[in-house]
């Protein structure tokens, strides 16, 4: 088709080659132009071409004689005289199913004709004028945009009240309030403040009533092992943690756990951020001291390794462009606030990210395996076995696990044969009306069959090994990266597609983000070392703006940038773009400590402020973006299920035990029910939700009830949503019940009085006294409670239960002030 | 720490759904959930949709794609080296109702309802396996998840009933990859409401809906409660002034207790007659479990919900497709001629889309005795919403292989979906990562040939 096409055209060109001889006459090529051709480009093509509409598809503008004849991302669109190379004749000719222009309307056969005619007479085109760029992004012009600018140093600013300031942040604040003439409101409660910092620090009510220091307070949690635990889970969400390949197959990978515990331990010893983020990107490459660091680093790089993997994509190409790109749009967006993956199809159409960008990023990830133990079903190159831990038993190798691969599959096929010739031998004897035992007594009478069924046997038990030994590895290994034996540069996909390669980039970072110091890749390696100098680089103008948002969103509710994974154009702009500054320099100045961050913002007269409501204020600034009150802020899922625990006594601090479940008969593990995940990982019912096995598209239902994201999305901020469902699970779930109950039997057990237990509820449920109200209410609604049945006297319990239960389904429970 | 994303629920409102395309506009309401109903772009044809997901693949051309020369061929090996065998149609087809639409004896039932249908015949999809073609179908993307077309329905125009969810799914899909009926990027709130199939409590005694009744509570010591709780966040709303988030919770709890007695009362049939019972095939074992989906598809949709999912596996008839095909079929050709008949007397089926589809359809040739995998043509059928009755849509080959003329994909079928719904496919947008994503992606355009 496409071949006749061609042919076509050729004896077009062929035809009226002479008639370009003989017309001479410039100006009546350039009048055929203007009648012809100038028209329908204009109608026809300029509204996805042209600067003036502000699109190049493709990388193609029309409106210029130049730019025409320079064509798009694939190749030149107009070759005077050459209609073969002409590819706009090819598009609107609607030769190639995969370029057909206009897309939606097909232009006439006269039209056609005319293009043609035209390109054989030399294209006559008047439209002078340089081009607009191609690519319609310009760098320079780029790197004005805030968040590419280097961080400043601000002076703090001067305040009028000098008096309400506590430290430098507050000085940042108060200018800003004063400038609107807003006044901050009051000091919280002691006891909303002590609830606050308990959450904040370790996601946990606080489980001292009795502490009004408050400085001490955040010492001891910043120092209890609780601290790591919740601010791991803030970085897993964003990490896209899960116990799961996702994609179809969704297998199951029991050793991510070691990524989980390596990020809590990075917590609590308060691993210096830059530190943190090079170990994740390049633990693999950097030295070690000895076998535990070496250990350390290799685990960290899950980090990369862990995405979202479809297995059961055929294609390896496209199944190692998928995992660049989960890690790239991942790393972009967690550590620099980008959607870098937006230009993998065409230039970023906010920011300044060219296509070739994210190829020089592209060619350091594929450059790099991930090993997951994840068995790619079709076996390749990156269908890779786990990278074996040092100093531990030799582990399960690439090669064996092909062999693993292989002889799954082998299985499979000669189980399918033989049945198929089992039911076959059945038929031909006539006997499908015979009972299973008979025909398959039949079956194996006959020679082939007993042949098949002795090869099915062999395979079987070499598979049998080959996943003993897999089991017997899995213990010694972890889901890491390193660099594949030939590192290379990778080509730009014109419009993301493996079937159409452009230019070859090399390795390298965004143009808009590099300056004279950034490290250049060294050849031999995959570039993830240089990846993590320039991210973690001082002089990189997100890399601590964005951390340092994400603590302060993790402590007032919303960042200082509100869209805390997008700092581009997208994104929203800092409400206090000094105050941000000041943060990511104090951040780099005390060597990256996210606790030290912590503490200095903790410590600030605005975090301790009440989440009061102020009528003037409020109309002023309704969003509160400025800070004149604290955020109320909804507990998220592990929040929630965690209290719940630990109010009813029956929370189990200690971490559980590793469960590394090992690999069923079937490789092809897919999505299991809870029932089956908690078998196979073992009793974490007890300990902290942050253990409780998470995969993808089985997040449990007591957590995603409460907005638990998904792990194949970056989550920077969970989503809050307030729907019946939850109101159901609060009324009605075992959990809840459950928990009340043992709530309620601690009341009971704690003291004979009314009116202390009443107390002590309002103390572990909400943090705070009850008032008078609230005990002659609970009182009242104590002995009011009707029995189940008639003439029931066994109502003590339940009638504190159902109180208990109350509390937990209050909207105080569920909110800090 | 959860952030509390938002300052007020009007501006938790806003941020959730504005600034993508249309919803701006939509003009919320301060009390207003989620799900509450927002008005369509342009005026709908439909209110609303039932989905009849047949898992597996039916077979086009036994059922609804008469192919002749298929069957006259039938036995004829062809293909380069010969080994490809034509597979004719065992069953008889025959024209049914005035327009004459080709309906085969596996759906005599349905086949009476012929002038109600308006049949798809050259869908296409690109995926050929169970675990891409199901997402693909649910959600327009094969290998990663993102939100289903029930999602964005609901995201698009909220629910009409304030006591139930506003999508419901009734055939899970967990098994098939993907997030066939869930919410990816959008907010949880948009995500199905899974209702055990069947519509009666499952072997563990659990109810249909999680959590719908309280076990532990009497209806008194229920009601006791939650007068206390009512208090209890009275008391703190007042002491907190203004407090929208706090509004949003005690709504939550009022829609919860409605949901709680409307979803059992709903779903209880013991106040059907017997002869709605015996039409549905309630109480016959072959149809009774499909039977109960498509009555209670009527009944959600009676009572407002917008997108409902019902369904039947094991239509992936590679072997033994003589016998096994004749009892999937049997299984649910009369309740969901029933379900057609119901609607229609009930002056619903004009504004409520019915589609009967599967992920793809089965080859024409022989695999074993029964039919491989066949993504380049199959059928799927539409009734009322807006569609053309009595009508067929594209044209296959002569063996029923590949789509000829009137060619539909998944994306173009999700598009008309959304149009007939009063919602334009490019402008239903979410933005996410940066992106302002669409159900169709880049692609998809509605199929206007087939909107009466």
């Amino acid at each position: 088709m496409k071949r006749a096409f061609a042919h076509c055209l050729y004896l077009l060109v062929a035809a009226s080659q002479c008639a370009a001889a003989s017309a001479a006459d410039e100006a009546k090529a350039v009048e055929f132009f203007e009648n012809k051709i100038r028209p329908v480009l204009a109608e026809k093509c300029y509204s996805c071409h042209s600067v003036k509409a502000g699109k190049n598809k493709g990388g193609l503008l029309l409106d210029t004689r130049e730019s025409t004849r320079q064509g798009g991302d694939t190749a030149a669109a107009v070759v005077p005289g050459d209609a073969e190379k002409s590819l706009l004749l090819a598009a609107i000719g609607y030769a190639d199913a995969d370029l057909q222009m206009p897309p939606k309307e097909r232009l006439s056969a006269t039209v056609l004709a005319d293009f043609t005619q035209w390109i054989a007479m030399g294209a006559a085109d008047p439209r002078e004028g340089k081009p607009g760029s191609a690519t319609t992004i310009n760098i320079e012009e780029g790197r004005k945009h805030w968040s590419f600018q280097p961080i400043k140093n601000p002076p703090v600013p001067e305040v009028k009240d000098t008096q309400w300031p506590r430290t430098d942040i507050d000085r940042f604040i108060l200018a800003a309030l004063e400038e609107k003439g807003l006044k901050p409101v009051a000091d919280a409660l002691p006891h909303d403040l002590r609830r606050r910092i308990s959450f904040d620090l370790t996601g946990l009510p606080p489980h001292e009533f009795q502490i009004s220091d408050f400085k001490s307070q955040i010492a001891s949690l910043l120092a209890s092992p609780q601290f790591g635990e919740r601010w791991a889970r803030h970085w897993l969400d964003i990490a896209g943690y899960s116990e799961a390949s996702g994609g179809l197959q969704n297998v199951t990978l029991p050793v991510n756990f070691r990524f989980r515990d390596y990020v809590i331990a990075a917590f609590n010893k308060d691993k210096p951020y830059d530190q943190f983020v090079r170990e994740q990107l390049a633990g693999d490459l950097l030295p070690a001291a000895n076998e535990a660091q070496r250990n350390e680093h290799l685990v960290a790089t899950g980090f990369l390794s862990i995405g979202t993997k479809n297995t059961l994509e055929m294609s390896e190409h496209r199944y190692i462009m998928a995992i660049v790109d989960e890690q790239i749009d991942s790393l972009g967006r967690s550590l620099l606030g980008l959607t870098l993956a937006c230009a993998k199809c065409h230039d970023h159409k906010f920011d300044p990210i060219p296509t070739r960008d994210y190829y020089a990023l592209a060619g350091i990830l594929s450059s790099s395996e991930p090993l997951t133990g994840a068995s790619r079903r079709f076996f390749g190159r990156w269908s890779s076995g786990l990278q074996p831990l040092a100093g531990q038993p030799a582990g399960f190798s690439v090669a064996e696990l092909a062999a693993l691969l292989n002889a799954a599959r082998d299985r499979f096929a000669l189980n399918g044969k033989l049945t198929k010739a089992k039911r076959a031998a059945v038929v031909a004897a006539g006997k499908q009306n015979a009972k299973k035992e008979e025909q398959e007594a039949y079956a194996m009478t006959q020679p082939d069959i007993i042949a098949m069924k002795a090869d099915a046997d062999q395979i079987q038990a070499i598979y049998d090994t080959l996943t003993e030994r897999f089991n017997a590895a899995l213990p010694h290994s972890a889901s890491a990266m390193r660099d594949v034996p030939k590192p290379a540069d990778c080509a730009i996909h014109i419009r993301g597609e493996e079937s159409q390669l452009g230019e070859i980039v090399p390795r390298g970072f965004p143009a808009v983000l590099t300056t004279a110091t950034t490290p250049k890749v060294n050849p031999k390696q995959s570039g993830r070392i240089e990846l993590a100098q320039w991210i973690t680089s001082p002089e990189n103008p997100l890399t601590a703006r964005v951390m340092v948002n994400r603590i302060w969103q993790h402590l007032f509710g919303v960042g200082i940038v509100e869209s805390s994974d997008d700092f581009g154009k997208t994104g929203q702009p800092p409400a206090n773009v000094a105050l941000l500054d000041h943060l990511a320099q104090r951040f780099i100045a005390h060597r990256w400590s996210v606790k030290a961050m912590i503490r200095e913002i903790m410590s600030s007269h605005v975090y301790q402020l009440s989440a009061a409501h102020n009528a003037a204020a409020y109309e002023i600034d309704p969003a509160n973006r400025l800070h004149w009150r604290m955020n109320r802020r909804r507990l998220d899922a592990n929040a929630i299920r965690d209290s719940l625990l630990m109010i009813s006594g029956q929370l189990v601090l200690d971490p559980p035990k590793p469960q590394i479940h090992p690999r069923g008969k079937d490789t092809r593990i897919k999505t299991m029910d809870s029932g089956s995940m908690s078998k196979l990982f073992g009793p974490t019912d007890r300990h902290r939700t942050l253990y409780r096995p998470i995969m993808h598209e089985i997040v449990p239902a007591d957590l995603s009830v409460f907005d638990f994201p998904e792990p194949d999305l970056v989550t920077g901020r969970r989503s809050i949503t307030t729907v019946p469902t939850q109101a159901l699970f609060m009324m009605n779930s075992d959990l809840v019940v459950k928990h009340a109950q043992k709530t309620a039997q601690r009341l009971l057990a704690g003291s004979s009085d009314e009116r202390d237990r009443v107390q002590q509820a309002y103390r572990l449920m909400l943090g705070r006294d009850s008032t008078e109200d609230e005990i002659t209410e609970t009182i009242a609604f104590i002995s009011a409670y009707p029995p189940a049945a008639p003439g029931d006297q066994n109502k003590e319990l339940p009638a504190w239960s159902a109180f208990c239960q109350t509390l937990f389904a209050s909207a105080e429970f569920r909110y800090l002030y | 720490m959860n952030p509390p994303a938002f300052q007020s629920r009007r501006d938790m409102l806003r941020s959730t759904l504005n600034g993508f395309g249309y919803l701006a506009f939509a003009g919320l309401s301060a009390e207003a959930s989620p799900t509450s109903p927002r008005p369509a772009l342009f005026p709908a044809r439909a209110k609303r949709v039932i989905m009849i997901f047949m898992q597996g693949g039916v077979s086009h051309v036994d059922t609804f794609d008469y192919k002749p020369k298929l069957n006259a061929e039938h036995g004829k090996t062809y293909g380069e080296k010969g080994t490809s065998k034509r597979f004719g149609s065992p069953w008889k087809f025959a024209q049914h109702g005035q327009s004459g639409q080709w309906v085969s004896e596996l759906f005599p039932h349905v086949a009476r309802r012929a002038d109600e249908l308006c049949v798809l015949t050259a869908m296409h999809t690109d995926q050929q396996a169970h675990e891409t073609a199901v997402p693909m179908f649910h959600t327009g993307n094969a290998s990663q998840a993102r939100p289903s077309v029930g999602a964005w329905t609901l995201y698009g125009l909220g629910s009409e009933t304030a006591d139930l969810p506003g999508y419901i799914a009734m055939n899970s899909l967990r098994s098939l990859g993907g997030q066939n009926h869930g919410s990816s990027f959008l907010p949880a709130a948009f995500q199905a409401t899974i209702v055990s199939p069947g519509g009666r409590q499952d072997s563990a005694g659990k109810p249909p809906v999680p959590n719908i009744a309280p076990a532990h509570l009497t209806p008194g010591q229920q009601r006791a409660q939650l007068d206390l709780l009512r208090k209890v966040n009275d008391r703190r709303l007042a002491l907190d002034e203004v407090n929208a988030e706090l509004e949003g919770v005690i709504h939550s709890y009022e829609m919860a207790f409605r949901m709680q007695a409307a979803v059992p009362a709903l779903m209880d049939l013991s106040r059907e007659s017997a002869s709605t019972l015996k039409a549905y095939g309630v109480g016959d074992a072959r149809t009774d479990d499909f039977g109960r989906q498509c009555l209670f598809a009527r009944k959600f949709a009676e009572a407002g919900v917008r997108y409902i999912e019902i369904g039947q596996g094991g239509w992936d008839h590679h072997f033994d497709l003589k016998n096994l095909l004749p009892a999937s079929c049997a299984g649910v050709d009369q309740p969901v001629a029933a379900l057609l008949t119901d609607l229609r007397q009930r002056g619903l089926l004009d504004d409520t889309l019915v589609i009967f589809a599967g992920e793809f359809g089965r080859t024409p040739f022989a695999q074993s005795d029964g039919r491989d995998h066949n993504n380049r043509a199959f059928t799927i059928w539409m009734a009322g919403g807006g569609v053309k009755r009595g009508h067929r849509h594209g044209i296959t080959d002569d063996y029923g292989a590949e789509g000829l003329e009137g060619r539909v994909h998944i994306h173009d079928l999700h598009a008309t979906m959304l149009h007939l719904l009063g919602l334009d496919h490019e402008k239903l947008t979410f933005r996410y990562s940066g992106r302002d994503f669409r159900l169709t992606d880049v692609k998809g355009g509605v199929v206007k040939e087939i909107i009466a």
